[in-house]
């Protein structure tokens, strides 16, 4: 986890929490890739992503992409 | 062409204008077809304002603003840093994809189902856009984008589109008022791109056909006489009776010499005060302002401009002496404000006010003269109030049936008007006249009748667009 910080998604505060995650942490999306926070708009939909990891599809990598907030599992 | 069933028989959109008389029906500003006639026909294909480069400075700054009665979303990408103007509805469902009035943004997201479009327009994001339940990764973003005004113009920060991409350029729609738009947006030594708007623009709706503002409210000089005749008896007008109360036609005893005119443009449909200068150079600076110091930054920036007039002639309309004007189809402005009327409906119209300073200015200039702006304008304004009395009641009283049987007279200074040769379609008459009324309604008709912009001047060069 990039800070002390528990960004638990999950619960009622999840939304809330997604909602303010900051750039620079990293998320673990449900299709297995990894990626970095690059930006947030703040709308509790969307946090942008670039991916550094993705097992099933390595031509991802170093791309940037909006992730839906049902698409990460975690905060990693 | 729309054939009309009311009271008085199948009426043609023609025969509701009387070139002879001088007359316009009630027609014009009560039925609901000829509303969504003009929605098409004129506000789907005219150049309209936005607002200015000044409200969106930095990358994803954004602010909302109307094209006839529709949302548009004016954005700064963060990318390429352009500016650009979108239909205010998401590609999917319709829903507002911006429910703020300004801001700044990373992405836009609809609240519906979270399509999702970076600030260039683009689809980006679609909520289970990858899910195999879902669209599986079929949605093809690049048809899917925010709908894109036709064409986009900066015209020296000035903010315009249409959403006809067959409309002629911004400068060719303009024709000869071009200059006056340039001049009238310079900050106050002269320089352009030298302006910033206050914001939020200054919003209010009245209940009233927009035409009733936007076509009449502009060089109308005989109205001041009666309808401000109070305030300016009072001498509570924004410059406190220091230049005889309400009149801003300032410097008398410094005007640069001309001649001076209502024009018409029946051709564009724009029109407005007209001064043609004599001499080189622009008035010298009286003071005016009762705030400390205010008079001292316009002394030092008047000098400045004069400096660069001292062999230029002013265009006609300057502030100075040409007075305000109107761009068809709904846009006023004169050198200190910009007012723009934005149809809802019929009979209900939205008053948006932009008024500029000097981005330069000092703060001391700049609150001065956004308190000179609220004191003269707006709802609570010493001098508009008295407009909206007008405006307010117009509609109310004339569409009645009995109501509806009277036409409207626009026939001041009809017949005298002298075409100037040089702009086909300009008409010069006595200031006092409604030359640029009937030119309004000369354009209204081309466009009312025209099946695209091949049928319009200035994009068939043929036309001549003048009834009367």
């Amino acid at each position: 986890m990039a800070d002390d910080q528990d960004y638990n998604l999950t619960g009622t505060d999840g939304a809330s929490v997604f909602r303010n995650l900051p750039e620079g942490i990293r998320v673990r999306m449900t299709n297995g890739a990894i990626g970095e926070i690059t930006g947030n708009p703040h709308d509790g939909a969307y946090i942008m992503v670039r991916i550094t990891e993705n097992p099933a599809n390595p031509s991802q990598i170093g791309e940037e992409d909006l992730v839906f907030f049902n698409d990460v599992q975690e905060v990693i | 062409m729309a054939t009309l069933i009311q009271t008085r028989g199948d009426r043609t959109i023609r025969s509701l204008i009387d070139p002879d008389l001088g007359t316009v029906s009630r027609e014009l500003y009560v039925n609901d077809d000829i509303f969504q006639q003009e929605m098409e026909q004129i506000y789907g294909r005219c150049w309209l304002f936005l607002g200015h480069e000044s409200q969106v400075p930095n990358p994803g700054d954004f602010f909302v603003s109307r094209m006839g009665t529709e949302e548009v979303l004016v954005v700064r990408d963060r990318k390429d840093k352009q500016i650009r103007a979108f239909l205010n509805s998401c590609a999917h469902r319709g829903m507002k994809v911006c429910r703020y009035d300004q801001g700044s943004a990373l992405v836009f997201t609809c609240p519906f189902h979270a399509w999702t479009y970076d600030t260039a327009g683009r689809l980006v994001g679609a909520a289970y856009q990858y899910n195999e339940q879902a669209y599986a990764g079929a949605i093809n973003k690049e048809l899917w984008g925010l709908t894109e005004v036709g064409q986009f113009k900066n015209y020296y920060g000035m903010l315009w589109a249409t959403w006809d991409r067959n409309a002629p350029s911004f400068e060719d729609y303009v024709g000869p008022f071009a200059e006056g738009i340039r001049y009238n947006n310079t900050s106050s030594d002269g320089e352009d791109n030298g302006i910033e708007v206050f914001t939020p623009p200054q919003k209010w709706r009245l209940p009233s056909n927009w035409k009733v503002p936007a076509f009449s409210s502009s060089t109308d000089l005989t109205h001041a006489a009666m309808t401000h005749r109070s305030v300016n008896a009072a001498n509570i007008g924004p410059d406190r009776g220091k230049f005889s109360g309400g009149d801003r036609g300032i410097r008398r005893g410094t005007r640069i010499p001309s001649d001076r005119y209502a024009v018409g443009d029946h051709n564009l449909g724009h029109g407005g005060n007209w001064a043609v200068y004599k001499e080189p150079g622009i008035p010298g600076y009286v003071d005016a302002w009762f705030e400390p110091g205010v008079d001292e930054y316009f002394r030092e920036t008047n000098a400045k401009k004069a400096e660069m007039f001292k062999d230029r002639k002013m265009p006609p309309h300057g502030h100075e002496g040409g007075g305000h004007f109107c761009v068809f189809p709904n846009f006023i402005m004169d050198s200190w404000r910009w007012r723009y009327w934005h149809p809802h409906s019929v009979g209900v119209v939205e008053r948006w006010s932009l008024f500029g300073v000097d981005k330069n200015a000092p703060k001391h200039v700049k609150d001065a003269t956004r308190h000179y702006v609220m004191r003269y304008n707006g709802p609570t304004g010493a001098t508009e109030s008295d407009d909206m009395e007008n405006w307010n009641y117009v509609y109310a009283a004339s569409q009645g049936s009995m109501a509806k049987k009277r036409d409207y007279y626009f026939a001041s200074g009809l017949g005298r008007g002298v075409e100037s040769g040089e702009h086909p379609g300009l008409v010069f008459n006595g200031t006092h006249t409604e030359e640029a009324h009937r030119a309004r309604f000369s354009r209204w008709l081309a466009f009312m009748e025209a099946g695209s912009w091949d049928d319009l001047y200035p994009v068939n060069k043929q036309k001549n667009h003048r009834i009367w």
